[in-house]
């Protein structure tokens, strides 16, 4: 399409959500979601470090892991939390292909339903994270569990355990609670109605972080809460 | 293509693919409580997670109607991050034996230097000084004391001319002829109550001879 040539009629025609740069929806559609798949890769690159700080620290304190972990993690929690995942995965899945054949009336309950789940687990996360402050199974120097002598600290180290817990689900959950934020982000602009069949870029890319954030759980919870 | 409108997946798809994650959640939490020995349990979840991510990538994420140079964006991310865990994974896995053979190694030059050091001392001292220098030199000093205390190995003090019990039950009286057979072959016998530790070590026969010189002061 020449832009010479396109006149008073092209612009009437001209998708209202196209940026002026891109020759098409399509076109923008595919440089926004390779810069979202780029983003998204360098997020497992990030917890790539994290997940590699577990093994060798596991690595290291192999006994550490499967008594603290047993004692003080609750699987069945964190099955729980495992569904409401998956299920929001769903719905979130399910707004998108709504929002792609249009289907307004669909889109806002998914979305909701997504965002409920996501607060399901935020809910569930905050129990687990005060009990264990309460117990004073902190990370590092703010560990305050049982007391510890010098040699149990250096030998056991249970803190270390509770930095690499605490570390692991706590920038997990902030990308959940950055999910909530987007997701509401999604609901606020599809009662307006601006997300639709010619603009559903946006809630693809959501949910594309949406499923990585699942994606990451998936491993997450096996490695923390089922260490037997 | 990018999942364009015309490239709907069938509704059923998405609920075919939630069931399969429900029950590899059933399965990964299964075989925790059946417990299985701690490698094969965490290689059968990572298992599990593996499949279910692909579930996920594939189907959710739409990865198998997408372009392929997102796909391959995504596959080179699994790449890089197993390059990460290999090559941090081999050097964590090794440091182990790295200590071991960087301690072998001082303790051989240290009993290098106290061999040079007995050499170069040996007209001017007396045979029971001589013993004592190697004594700490040669590194006998970190496993036997003087005082009388277990340490890892039996102690010096009146060791010469004690009668010990040996594991394989055998007793004998420490002589010359078996100080020196504890030094050359330290797993040749093993008083009884104590563990093969002692490590060969490079000591001549001059230096044999003044170590029992001074074992034999040791009263």
């Amino acid at each position: 399409m020449n832009a010479n040539e396109g006149g008073a009629a092209a612009n009437a025609d001209r998708n209202p959500y196209l940026a002026h740069h891109f020759m098409d929806k399509f076109q923008q559609d595919d440089a926004v979601k390779m810069g979202m798949w780029l983003f998204l890769v360098q997020e497992l690159l990030f917890f790539g470090g994290l997940f590699m700080a577990y093994i060798s620290m596991r690595f290291y304190y192999p006994e550490t892991f499967l008594q603290e972990a047993m004692a003080h993690l609750d699987w069945r929690l964190g099955a729980i939390n495992t569904i409401a995942l998956l299920t929001s995965s769903l719905t979130m899945a399910l707004a998108v292909r709504a929002a792609q054949q249009g289907k307004q009336k669909q889109l806002v309950p998914l979305l909701a339903v997504t965002a409920v789940l996501a607060v399901v687990f935020m809910g569930i996360k905050y129990f687990e994270y005060s009990h264990k402050i309460h117990d004073g199974l902190m990370p590092g120097i703010f560990y305050a569990g049982e007391s510890l002598s010098a040699v149990e600290a250096v030998n056991h180290a249970p803190q270390i355990f509770f930095s690499v817990y605490f570390m692991m689900t706590g920038v997990h959950g902030l990308h959940v609670l950055i999910g909530i934020g987007l997701i509401g982000y999604l609901m606020w602009r599809a009662t307006k109605g601006e997300l639709n069949e010619d603009n559903y870029s946006f809630v693809d890319n959501v949910g594309l972080y949406w499923h990585l954030v699942d994606l990451i759980w998936i491993f997450l919870f096996p490695l923390l809460y089922l260490v037997k | 293509m990018s999942g364009h409108e015309h490239e709907h997946m069938p509704l059923k798809t998405y609920f075919i693919i939630y069931g399969a994650l429900l029950c590899l959640t059933v399965v990964t939490v299964g075989v925790s409580v059946i417990g299985l020995p701690s490698t094969l349990s965490i290689v059968v979840a990572m298992c599990v997670a593996a499949v279910k991510g692909v579930l996920v990538a594939t189907w959710f994420m739409h990865l198998k109607y997408d372009r392929k140079f997102n796909v391959f964006i995504f596959v080179a991310s699994f790449w890089f991050m197993a390059v990460f865990f290999i090559f941090t994974m081999t050097d964590i896995s090794s440091r182990g034996d790295i200590l071991a053979v960087t301690g072998n190694f001082e303790q051989r030059m240290d009993a290098a230097v106290a061999s040079q050091a007995f050499e170069a001392a040996s007209g001017d001292m007396s045979p029971e000084e001589l013993g004592q220098m190697l004594y700490s030199g040669k590194g006998c000093v970190g496993c036997h004391s003087l005082d009388g205390t277990k340490r890892v190995g039996p102690t010096f003090k009146g060791l010469y001319g004690r009668e010990e019990v040996m594991t394989d039950g055998t007793k004998l009286t420490v002589d010359d002829a078996y100080i020196k057979e504890s030094i050359l072959q330290p797993q040749a016998k093993i008083v009884e109550g104590y563990a093969p530790l002692m490590q060969e070590l490079d000591v001549s026969e001059d230096e044999i001879a003044a170590l029992t010189t001074y074992i034999k002061t040791l009263k």
